[in-house]
């Protein structure tokens, strides 16, 4: 997804302003000189200008083309579903790991991704279910990484 | 130091306890380094029940094993996945990735751990000889050296990536941005914490890592942008993993001794070394190249200075920590508690009244990192068959390693969705030709930069001319300012040369 | 979707072979537990923090992890402590801040958030100085503070940390205003005492423990202790009243806590491991060595002595300037 030149640095110049704006906000301490707002404040102005100069770029070499370019999807659903489905399930992992337990969510997320990517069956289902079971028994029981086991209370 | 003093202390390194403590900590090193997401200092943290039963030197040992081979081991998801193992080695991640996209993942591999054996070794000669001496040259450093070597670790980023300077400064800002986040160190104030509890201490390295650029990669991987590293051709078992390192070395000498010289001398700076080191001296590299056009595709030369530099300071990190007790980082503080539970106080006593000790410990370095190459190939071979597989299985199962390496850093969900967060922006920035790497460096120097700006200008009373009152802070600060005027003066002496073109 | 169909028929057939079994509650620790340290690596609170978790990682079976999560002058730490959930698995080390941050204004890690376990250590704050500094003693410093308002700057933690309050107080007591010596924030003492060896600040006021490694290179030397009385571990280090005739002792501690509404269990099992522990004398000596002391409460009089030390240090901070 590529956004056009002028889009980008208004975007950007509008974001560092933001940032130097917000920064006003964040209380200083009864008695420092250099408060904790400083930092922020020069980065978010470097931010708009560095926003500004890739707008001005972009003016001066406008060629018409698309404002947002989405032309390494476009035609490519298969690789879209696989992105939706890695990024969707991520998000839901956020969600309910906990309740779910971590070997649950691995293999349901890990073994669809695999066969939509055209893995075959059989290695796939071998595959995410060795993968998910040793990270978790290698996390858990060498590495003392609590993760979480929900419903799977014999998994320890 | 006396010659019987290294000879005692060869004997007490060379014992077959101490060679096995080294070689099972090593492999276990390697196996943590690397898994992506797990750190050398969680590693170290492991380690410390089975240290108890330990004499001191191989105590010792095991932890400089570990460490070193964890961080080592890091370079190979580096290489074939593109998930750098540290802070640092973000610094050459894209480097060697580069390389394994041209089908050379082999040397990518090779150059990393043989360079960070020989950058190791260096270090710990370097220790061996003058750890006094480099101790007490790093307590000349105060906060306005800090801040000025903190702004050369960042002009750096600025050398790195010449060739659209507006959007490597924003890259850079984001880093320092994400930096801000959390409760402010000096008055404990929350910015940008939206009331989330969870950012009060600020956003985790390892997962904005692994999302910005292990996760980002992936996404772009299942696009029609998607790039595939080669899979390698099939060879012999008793094939050289390290062909091609020799050649490289003969080429890059240079590149080899500046890179562990300026290792060993910025790794002893206490709490910044470490990090600081492979930054700058990818920099450096590519300000001194005879072909800096190549960097960034798969180049050798920046990939030795920067992993040599890596691991000499690892070594001589533990200078202010032997000599004063001033640990530099996580690892050094674990390590100096076990040297007190030993009954090896650090300090400059321990030179004094136990030199033989001191010497098998700094020797435990040189061990450490001999082991490193036989270790290293063997992990290079089987590294082979991770491109091997097919994508259909191997991209899934990186995904889920993303997921449990993001939550493992501080056992929490939250750091998941900074991972996802910070791969969906980078995935975004990449596709609109922003360079991520110094995203990555804003993020490590961002809190140091800051504090020791703070802290000096509360020192110089707001007056900024403080910040070259001191002779080392002068020399820097000079050669700061010298980057960042001299390359504009020459670009306006050109354009007054060609007014009218 | 017949890649679809296979994948939901193969994460049913997974679910299915799961069968539930019965919870068995087994006793804590089961597994590793994490010790947060609000303050960085190095300091005196992470060295006494990391003694104290071996301690307990030997007793338990199971290890005891130290995470430092440095910043804010200890708030993070502490309120990460405080948010963490009450099972046990997340314990930390509190350090005299807790008590002071209410009245800074910063809310969410006063000692009611935390269940206090025992302390395990309290060392007096002490006033270092550079070895070749032109002052000998308390009694000089004070003279040259008085001489250049404004010049000597002193460091040893965040504005408003204890280091500050201790150092202003002193200040205050001996009638100087306290921006005569101006308070530089920095992270920690190890920081501190990084920048006091690089001559780059002239006082820092931390605990003779942590300027010992310091003070025995040559580099430092302590003039003063904060406290009512000679400690037996520096028996040459004059009082405040000896050395200035004021009284003037701000008493840190570091103690074990979790966060409020740890279980009873929990809460028995640490209490009494700490009374063990501060009683072992190999424990002690390690202490001894690197210059802390082992001052043991139990969780009842320690919460006693936190909710004194909140009374005593907010009305100093009051005459400082250091409250809201």
């Amino acid at each position: 997804m590529t956004f056009d030149e002028r889009i980008l640095g208004l975007a950007l110049v509008l974001f560092g302003i933001a940032v130097a704006w917000q920064s006003q906000a964040i209380p200083s301490v009864p008695g420092a000189t250099f408060g904790p707002s400083l930092m922020p404040t020069i980065v978010g102005l470097l931010m708009a200008g560095c926003g500004l100069s890739i707008f001005i770029g972009g003016v001066r070499a406008a060629d018409g083309g698309p404002l947002v370019d989405i032309s390494v999807w476009r035609g490519h659903r298969r690789g879209l579903a696989c992105a939706v489905w890695a990024v969707a399930g991520v998000l839901v992992g956020i969600l309910f790991m906990p309740v779910l337990s971590f070997p649950l969510f691995g293999v349901s997320y890990a073994l669809p991704l695999m066969l939509l990517m055209r893995a075959r069956p059989l290695p796939a289902v071998i595959v995410s279910l060795v993968v998910v079971l040793v990270a978790y028994f290698a996390f858990k029981r060498l590495l003392y990484v609590p993760l979480p086991s929900g419903p799977l209370t014999f998994l320890g | 130091m006396t010659f019987d003093v290294l000879i005692s202390a060869l004997w007490v390194v060379l014992q077959p306890q101490v060679l096995i403590v080294v070689l099972l900590a090593s492999v276990y090193g390697l196996f943590i380094g690397a898994i992506p997401g797990l750190s050398a200092t969680m590693a170290t943290a492991l380690l410390i029940p089975l240290t108890f039963y330990m004499d001191p030197v191989p105590a010792i040992a095991a932890i400089v094993a570990t460490t070193a081979m964890a961080i080592t081991a890091g370079d190979i998801p580096g290489a074939l996945l593109r998930i750098p193992g540290t802070p640092a080695s973000a610094a050459y991640v894209e480097e060697a990735y580069a390389l394994n996209m041209k089908g050379k993942a082999q040397l990518a591999m090779g150059l990393g751990i043989v360079f960070s054996a020989a950058g190791g070794l260096f270090g710990a000669l370097v220790l061996l000889v003058s750890a006094p001496l480099l101790a007490r040259a790093s307590l000349n450093f105060s906060s306005f050296e800090f801040f000025w070597l903190a702004l050369l670790g960042l002009l750096t980023s600025a050398l790195v990536s010449t060739n659209a300077p507006a959007r490597g400064l924003f890259s850079l800002c984001l880093g320092l941005l994400i930096s801000t986040v959390g409760l402010d160190v000096t008055s404990g104030q929350p910015r940008f914490t939206f009331g989330v509890i969870d950012l009060y201490g600020g956003v985790s390295f390892i997962p904005t890592m692994i999302g910005m650029f292990a996760f980002a990669e992936l996404l772009r991987g299942l696009s029609s942008a998607a790039s595939v590293p080669p899979v390698p051709a099939k060879e012999s078992v008793f094939s050289n993993s390290f062909a091609g390192v020799w050649g490289a070395f003969r080429r890059y000498p240079w590149s080899f001794l500046r890179g562990s010289t300026l290792g060993s001398s910025i790794g002893a700076l206490p709490g910044v070394g470490g990090d600081l080191a492979a930054w700058i001296a990818y920099g450096m590299s590519r300000r001194f190249s005879k072909t800096p056009e190549k960097f960034g595709t798969g180049h050798e030369e920046g990939l030795i200075e920067a992993s040599s530099s890596n691991n000499a300071g690892l070594s001589s990190a533990w200078v202010p920590a032997l000599v004063f007790g001033i640990p530099g980082d996580a690892v050094t503080a674990i390590a100096i508690g076990v040297l007190f539970m030993k009954g090896l106080n650090p300090g400059p006593k321990l030179f004094v009244e136990n030199p033989t000790m001191l010497t098998a410990v700094i020797l435990t370095f040189a061990l450490a990192n001999l082991f490193l190459i036989p270790i290293g190939f063997l992990a290079i071979k089987g590294a082979r068959y991770v491109l091997a597989v097919p994508r259909g299985l191997i991209v899934p199962t990186i995904l889920v390693f993303c997921v449990v390496g993001s939550f493992a850093i501080n056992n929490t969900v939250f750091d998941i969705a900074i991972m996802l967060v910070a791969g969906l922006v980078a995935y975004l920035m990449e596709a609109n030709r922003f360079p991520i790497a110094p995203v990555i460096l804003g993020l490590v120097l961002g809190p140091v930069l800051e504090r020791n700006f703070i802290m000096s200008m509360q020192i110089a009373d707001g007056n900024l001319l403080g910040f070259f009152s001191r002779p080392v802070a002068a020399g820097l600060g000079i050669l700061v300012c010298a980057i960042i005027v001299i390359p504009i003066l020459r670009s306006l002496a050109t354009r007054l040369r060609r007014p009218l073109s | 979707m017949k890649a679809f169909k296979a994948a939901l028929a193969a994460s049913a057939i997974f679910v299915g072979t799961l069968g539930s079994v019965g919870h068995a509650f087994a006793e804590w620790p089961e597994r590793a537990v994490t010790v947060i340290v609000p303050w960085s690596a190095g300091g005196g609170t992470d060295a006494t923090a990391r003694a104290v978790a071996q301690e307990l990682e030997e007793r338990f079976g199971q290890p005891f992890n130290v995470v430092n999560r440095t910043g804010g002058g200890g708030l993070v730490g502490h309120i990460t402590i405080a948010n963490s959930g009450p099972d046990g698995y997340t314990l930390g080390v509190i350090t005299i801040e807790t008590t002071m941050f209410e009245a800074q204004g910063l809310p969410g890690a006063s000692p009611e958030a935390f269940t206090l376990l025992g302390r395990f250590n309290a060392d007096a704050i002490g006033i270092n100085v550079r070895a070749d500094a032109p002052y000998g003693t308390a009694k000089e410093l004070v003279e040259a503070v008085k001489a250049n308002p404004g010049q000597l700057k002193a460091s040893g933690a965040n504005r408003g940390g204890l280091s500050h309050l201790a150092w202003a107080g002193l200040l205050n007591r001996l009638e100087i205003d306290p921006q005569a010596a101006p308070w530089v924030a920095s992270d920690g003492s190890a920081p501190a005492m990084q920048q006091l060896a690089a001559n780059a600040i002239e006082v820092v006021s931390t605990s003779p423990a942590e300027a010992q490694s310091l003070v025995d290179a040559g580099e430092a030397k302590t003039l003063l202790l904060m406290a009512d009385e000679r400690s037996a571990l520096y028996p040459d280090i004059p009082t405040v009243s000896e050395a200035l005739g004021v009284a003037w002792s701000p008493l840190p501690f570091r103690g074990l806590a979790g966060p409020a509404g740890l279980p009873e269990e929990v809460v028995t099992k640490v209490s009494a491991a700490l009374a063990e522990i501060t009683k072992d004398e190999e424990f002690i000596a390690l202490m001894k060595s690197r210059g802390f002391s082992v001052a043991y409460q139990d969780a009842e009089t320690f919460t006693k002595t936190v909710m004194r030390s909140r009374d005593d240090l907010v009305s100093a901070m009051q005459a400082v300037g250091l409250a809201k």
